[in-house]
């Protein structure tokens, strides 16, 4: 689903990337693990088609994200750790925005804008203004933007901040689900008990460089991811 | 008081501050000062036309003291305009305040330093639109000695009614903005209402002057009465008039004082009262299936009539357009009379509607701070599938829709009521289309290479730019440049200037749109 070759990102002189290498097989649910600035939010921006890169591939269901990066926004959905959203839309006018752009028919988006804003509790809020929500309901609003057009690969950086307990456990269902159907899931989080708990794969990046990535239960072997995690960042890999 | 400076100052760059500086402390303390060396300029350049006009129509009456009365006047309505939405994003609606409530700093402080802040923008704006009456009077009239400390009392005075004003309408704007859905809508409402009481009272002090209906010299009367504040400014420069300067200290300084007193007292309690939200209400389905090039203009239309600073901002061009064509229809022996003025001074009827209706286009460039507003949303548009070109369309096409309709009618309006060439008949549209599209491209452009992604506010993105002025003051004067030049070319070209101004803004045109299909679009994808 997602390939990602060689990969090189600088901001100026400093190197936030160097020569990443990551697949990710469809169907897979892989955590994106690293301490602060190790480049997670980076990669996952030029996955996404936001940010510009100098060297490497990144190609997404076998498109080359610079040869055709409309088709390839079009198979997936990004959230950022901190998603702004327009805060002069109402929610119902900002999923419908999303819903025009994948070009969604009206029987679609009515179903699913309805089905996931239900399962987020959101439904009673949707003809309010974004800058009326609180963080948590924006990043609720954001997720159902992602989810309405049901992509095959999504990026998320630090979905789970800002959720409520009951929120946060439906979109781990949604997750599973969008896996379940064929597509694939990167999210980053520094929650590694969550990481550990629902993600098939780990990536773990530190100082811009792939550290590790495997089969969770294969990388853990029953210890912690915490101590895993721990070990590999004292550790003089790099 | 040292920490009240560094609060000053912190709220002056908040306001001030105009590009993206990277957290370069040189440059971003090179900026703030162009940034205020730009609105010096912009107070100059209106307080020197608006001046020298004024001082001549003034005097050809026998007062051309008066041209105290109007730019004092028009200092503290046209300040009120440009702090009105800096009052309500760094007092009301501010983002950093509950972190600077969070800090062991009084309320009142807080306040004080935001409101000094909205002052001073007020102030040296007052100052540079003012300074050019005083160099207008002494061309008809000598002003003594002492006129000139009382200029600068003056000068502090005058803001004082443009802070008050521009507090009591933020704050009826965040009472709304918090409690309706309409609220931008009524800003915009109240913002039009004023420039068209502007408008009006402009238009018809000029006709009554020219009618000889009017005394300019004779004191206040009806609704005149309350522009009596500008009558003591005339009083204190030409006749050194100390009871005049001490009743506008008193009109200025008491409003403002029990207005900071009251907002120093209970400022957490009204900015939590802003806080309250509406009642809900469930999701009723789709409007409607769009194509995505539709759904980003529908995006660019809302954002524009839901950011009041943005609406304002460039809204006053077409406006002007279409005012002062529908004058002209219900007062055809006016166009009558600016035709006979300009056959006598050789000058076609056509060329000076087109010059004004790009001119005017120049005022409503809503591509210059497009790119900004997107500021920490621009993630949206960049992940979605759609193309670069289709995100510029958008922002171009909201320009077009905001000049075409008052250009229809200008076009139609002059068809009509002057005697025009076939060339000028069919230019009158084409010309300003084809104007409108450059001033988009250069505003878009400018953005594009200037953004302003961590403003801290719409109206620190929409006013506070070096885009903005690039595109709406650089393209109005670059216009008018470019009107002289024609102008100077017709002793050599006769009427093929219209063909010479033809060339000149398709070749434009195609130039611009080319680069920003190539390097624009690559510079785009490189801001983050």
């Amino acid at each position: 689903m997602l390939q990602i070759e060689n990969y090189t990102k600088r901001y100026g002189d400093f190197l936030a990337v160097d020569r990443l290498d990551m697949h990710v097989r469809p169907g897979t649910l892989m955590g994106f693990i690293g301490h602060n600035g190790a480049g997670k939010t980076t990669t996952l921006r030029s996955v996404a088609g936001i940010l510009d890169f100098e060297d490497g591939t990144i190609r997404i269901d076998g498109t080359d994200i610079k040869q055709d990066p409309i088709r390839v926004k079009s198979l997936t959905a990004f959230i950022p750790d901190n998603p702004e959203l327009y805060e002069f839309l109402t929610g119902a006018e900002y999923l419908d925005f999303i819903s025009d752009v994948f070009e969604l028919d009206d029987h679609d988006r009515q179903e699913r804008i309805t089905k996931y804003a239900n399962s987020f509790e959101l439904q009673g809020n949707l003809s309010d203004r974004v800058s009326s929500y609180s963080h948590g309901m924006k990043q609720k609003l954001a997720l159902i933007g992602a989810l309405i057009h049901e992509p095959k690969l999504l990026l998320l950086d630090e979905p789970f901040v800002g959720l409520d307990p009951i929120a946060a456990r439906t979109l781990r269902g949604y997750l599973r689900e969008v896996c379940d159907k064929g597509g694939a899931v990167v999210f980053s989080t520094h929650v590694l008990e969550v990481a550990q708990k629902i993600c098939d794969e780990i990536a773990i990046i530190k100082n811009g460089r792939l550290v590790v990535q495997g089969e969770t239960q294969e990388l853990t072997q029953n210890a912690s991811l915490e101590d895993i995690f721990v070990e590999l960042s004292e550790s003089e890999v790099l | 008081m040292k920490m009240m400076l560094r609060l000053f100052v912190i709220q002056l760059k908040q306001l001030l501050s105009y590009n993206t500086s990277m957290g370069k402390k040189k440059r971003q303390s090179r900026s703030i000062w162009l940034m205020l060396a730009l609105i010096a300029g912009l107070g100059l350049y209106i307080g020197g036309i608006y001046s020298m006009q004024m001082a001549l129509a003034f005097s050809a009456v026998g007062a051309p003291d008066m041209v105290f009365v109007f730019m004092s006047g028009l200092a503290v309505i046209l300040s009120l305009f440009f702090i009105v939405m800096g009052a309500n994003g760094i007092i009301f609606q501010a983002k950093d305040t509950t972190f600077l409530l969070s800090l062991p700093l009084s309320e009142r402080k807080v306040m004080l330093a935001k409101l000094s802040a909205i002052y001073g923008e007020a102030l040296l704006l007052t100052l540079f639109m003012l300074a050019p009456s005083m160099y207008a009077y002494t061309r008809y009239q000598s002003l003594p000695v002492a006129a000139y400390p009382l200029f600068l009392a003056i000068v502090l005075l005058l803001p004082m009614i443009a802070t008050v004003l521009a507090l009591i309408v933020s704050y009826i704007f965040g009472l709304f903005q918090a409690r309706t859905k309409v609220s931008p809508m009524i800003m915009n409402i109240i913002m039009l209402a004023g420039l068209g009481g502007v408008m009006y009272f402009s238009i018809t002090m000029q006709s009554k002057l020219i009618e000889g209906s009017i005394v300019p010299w004779a004191l206040p009367t009806g609704w005149l009465k309350l522009a009596q504040p500008f009558y003591w400014v005339r009083n204190i420069l030409v006749d050194t008039d100390m009871r005049s300067l001490l009743m506008l200290a008193l009109v200025s300084i008491l409003p403002l004082a029990a207005v900071t007193w009251l907002l120093a007292r209970r400022f957490v309690d009204i900015i939590s009262g802003m806080a309250v939200r509406r009642k809900s209400s469930d999701y009723r389905g789709p409007s409607g299936r769009r194509s995505p090039l539709v759904a980003l203009v529908r995006k660019e239309i809302k954002q524009y009539i839901n950011t009041p600073a943005y609406f304002v901002n460039t809204i006053f061009g077409p406006l002007m357009v279409l005012g002062g064509s529908l004058y002209l229809l219900f007062k055809p022996e006016m166009a009558g009379q600016i035709e006979g003025v300009l056959t006598m001074i050789g000058l076609p009827a056509g060329l000076l509607v087109i010059a004004a209706v790009i001119s005017m286009f120049g005022m409503s460039n809503t591509t210059a701070p497009s790119i900004s507003l997107e500021g920490s949303k621009l993630w949206i548009l960049k992940s979605l599938p759609v193309s670069t070109m289709n995100v510029f369309h958008a922002k171009i096409i909201l320009n077009f829709l905001l000049f075409l309709p008052p250009l229809l009618v200008a076009g139609i309006v002059s068809n009509i009521l002057f005697d025009l060439t076939l060339l000028e008949r069919i230019l009158i549209f084409v010309l300003p289309l084809l104007a409108g599209l450059v001033s988009s491209l250069i505003g878009l452009i400018a953005n594009i290479h200037f953004p302003k992604l961590d403003a801290p506010s719409d109206t620190a993105a929409v006013k506070n730019s070096a885009s903005v002025m690039i595109g709406s003051l650089g393209v109005m004067l670059g216009t008018i440049a470019l009107m002289l030049l024609l102008f100077w070319l017709r002793k050599y070209l006769g009427d093929h200037i219209l063909y010479a101004a033809l060339a000149f803004y398709a070749l434009a045109a195609l130039f611009l749109y080319r680069y920003l299909a190539t390097a624009g679009v690559k510079k785009f994808r490189s801001i983050i």
